[in-house]
């Protein structure tokens, strides 16, 4: 009385249902859904690691931070001694005019020839005038000590008439510009 | 989880099933197996029409008449095992244990005590010619096989005991393999329940299949969970710094517009033009009858330059008046562009050169 197998179509379906369902398995595990899976799974990976490179720790920020703020306050610092030194006038010649003018007047320099314009950023003024060395060197030494930014462009000395000396100067201040 | 295995391995269960042991013999053709037709005819003789039942072989003897077979028909004794597909009459496992066993060359008994009672063969050499059991007590199965024994005119002279052992699944397996014979279910039912079986084995082994895809979409599920929370966590960090980072932007920005402000008023920055101090410096080393007759201070493309016209009493302070003039702070060098006499003196062209103011 051995085990007869059984035999026929149903043997067959026997035989192949499991082959079948492991295929179709297969086919939707590798193709979609573990695909997928492992899909997500590296993505999150790779950011989570990017992230972990990337994302500063927050003491660090705030290190940064501050430094960041000293800096600026000394470029605020910085910038309002500039602007304080750039002449800020609608008509920055007649400005620098009107400062230097009087200051050397009241210095001994006979002045004979004022000019003064303003282009390209910068206030000049261009004046002659007669005065003695010591009034010289006194005038060119407050044109220096002036809060306001001036550069001395050209000067000449030469010898006048009544033991006086001639005097050619030109400086030039620059106006407040914003970038 | 054995029977798991089983059922996915398409293995028949087979269990052990009481059954009664009626001793005979078959005689074959000289080294012949006994045919089921040789078996029937015998089991014929011995019951007259009743349905032949399975049977154990024991043993053979080679006999001038040919091989004879001693054998035992295993008619079932109370219900047979629902759930198996083989079910094997106990006294085949008892044999199995028995003829595992050494024994003298003579006539003697082999006893085996087991849960169920106690198997009793007799043996001559390695060959079985009876077995008897199982018997509720030793001596009385040995003392029943003793006195059939003596009918024959045998007297066995030693007493073997075998060891019981519970038979595995395997060893059941191999047991109904090599004695199909010996299967005690009618072979409709076995072929029946033989169905049944496969039926459930390849419902087992779809059900395996999906177990394992199961099991492996769950564990890639629990990687992707895990590495969903790395990434969460990093996120989280991101969240928590995302104020500081912007705040470091926002600095940032704002000092590159500081920066490209002040780049735009680096004129106002430079200190002013200090051309007084040169001058001074200039005339404090001026010798005693010398002048200045001309003073011409303009920019150069290294900085700045001084010329000048200086009226000198002889020519021998030509030279220490220029050397003196390189002792001025911010005097780079020196130039005497010409000397000639004019007048009762010396007019002579110099030419400073500097990084004033």
């Amino acid at each position: 009385m051995a085990l007869n197998p059984p035999s026929g179509s149903r043997e067959l379906l026997r035989s192949l249902a499991p082959w079948v369902a492991a295929s179709i398995v297969l086919q939707v595990g590798l193709h979609v859904l573990w695909l997928d899976q492992t899909g997500s799974f590296r993505a999150n990976l790779a950011r989570a690691a990017e992230l972990r490179q990337v994302v500063p720790e927050p003491a660090a920020l705030r290190a940064r931070i501050a430094s960041l703020e000293r800096d600026s306050a000394s470029l605020v610092s910085r910038l309002a001694w500039a602007r304080g030194r750039a002449i800020e006038s609608s008509d920055p010649g007649a400005y620098l005019a009107a400062r230097l003018v009087p200051l050397l007047g009241r210095e001994g320099w006979k002045l004979q020839r004022v000019r003064a314009e303003s282009k390209s950023g910068w206030a000049t003024l261009d004046l002659g005038a007669q005065a003695d060395f010591d009034q010289i060197l006194s005038g060119l030494r407050r044109i220096r000590l002036q809060s306001t930014a001036i550069q001395v462009r050209r000067f000449s000395v030469r010898p006048s008439e009544h033991g006086l000396l001639e005097v050619e100067l030109q400086v030039a201040g620059p106006t407040g510009m914003e970038p | 989880m054995d029977q798991l295995l089983d059922l996915l391995g398409g293995l028949p269960r087979v269990a052990l099933s009481p059954s009664h042991l009626l001793n005979g013999e078959v005689t074959t053709p000289y080294g012949q197996d006994p045919s089921p037709e040789a078996v029937e005819a015998a089991w014929r003789d011995l019951s007259g029409d009743r349905i032949l039942p399975p049977w154990i072989l024991l043993g053979r003897r080679d006999t001038p008449n040919g091989t004879v077979w001693r054998l035992s028909w295993c008619p079932p004794r109370g219900p047979l095992p629902a759930s198996v597909e083989v079910a094997l009459p106990e006294g085949l496992w008892a044999l199995e244990l028995l003829t595992g066993e050494s024994g003298p060359e003579g006539w003697h008994l082999r006893i085996l005590a087991s849960p169920l009672g106690t198997w009793v063969g007799l043996w001559e050499g390695a060959r079985c010619e009876r077995l008897h059991g199982p018997h509720p007590s030793e001596s009385g199965g040995v003392d029943r096989v003793r006195a059939i024994a003596a009918r024959t005119g045998v007297v066995p002279t030693a007493e073997i005991r075998g060891v019981w052992s519970v038979p595995s699944g395997q060893d059941l397996r191999a047991l109904a393999g090599s004695h199909p014979e010996s299967d005690l279910l009618p072979t409709t039912e076995s072929v029946r329940r033989g169905g049944i079986r496969a039926d459930h084995a390849a419902f087992a082994r779809i059900l395996a299949i999906l177990a394992a895809f199961a099991t492996v979409t769950v564990g890639l599920g629990l990687v992707q969970a895990a590495a969903w929370s790395l990434r969460r966590s990093q996120d989280i960090r991101l969240e928590s710094v995302q104020p500081l980072l912007d705040r470091v932007a926002s600095l940032r920005k704002s000092r590159a517009v500081l920066r490209d402000s002040i780049w735009m008023r680096k004129d106002a920055l430079a200190p002013n033009a200090a051309v007084d101090r040169i001058l001074a410096g200039i005339a404090r080393k001026i010798p005693d009858g010398a002048s200045l007759q001309a003073l011409a201070l303009e920019r150069s493309d290294s900085g700045w330059r001084v010329r000048t016209e200086a009226s000198l009493s002889d020519w021998n302070q030509v030279q220490p008046f220029a050397q003196s003039l390189r002792a001025v702070p911010g005097v780079a060098k020196v130039v005497i562009a010409s000397q000639a006499r004019s007048g009762s003196g010396i007019s002579a062209v110099l030419e400073l050169e500097g990084t004033w103011p």
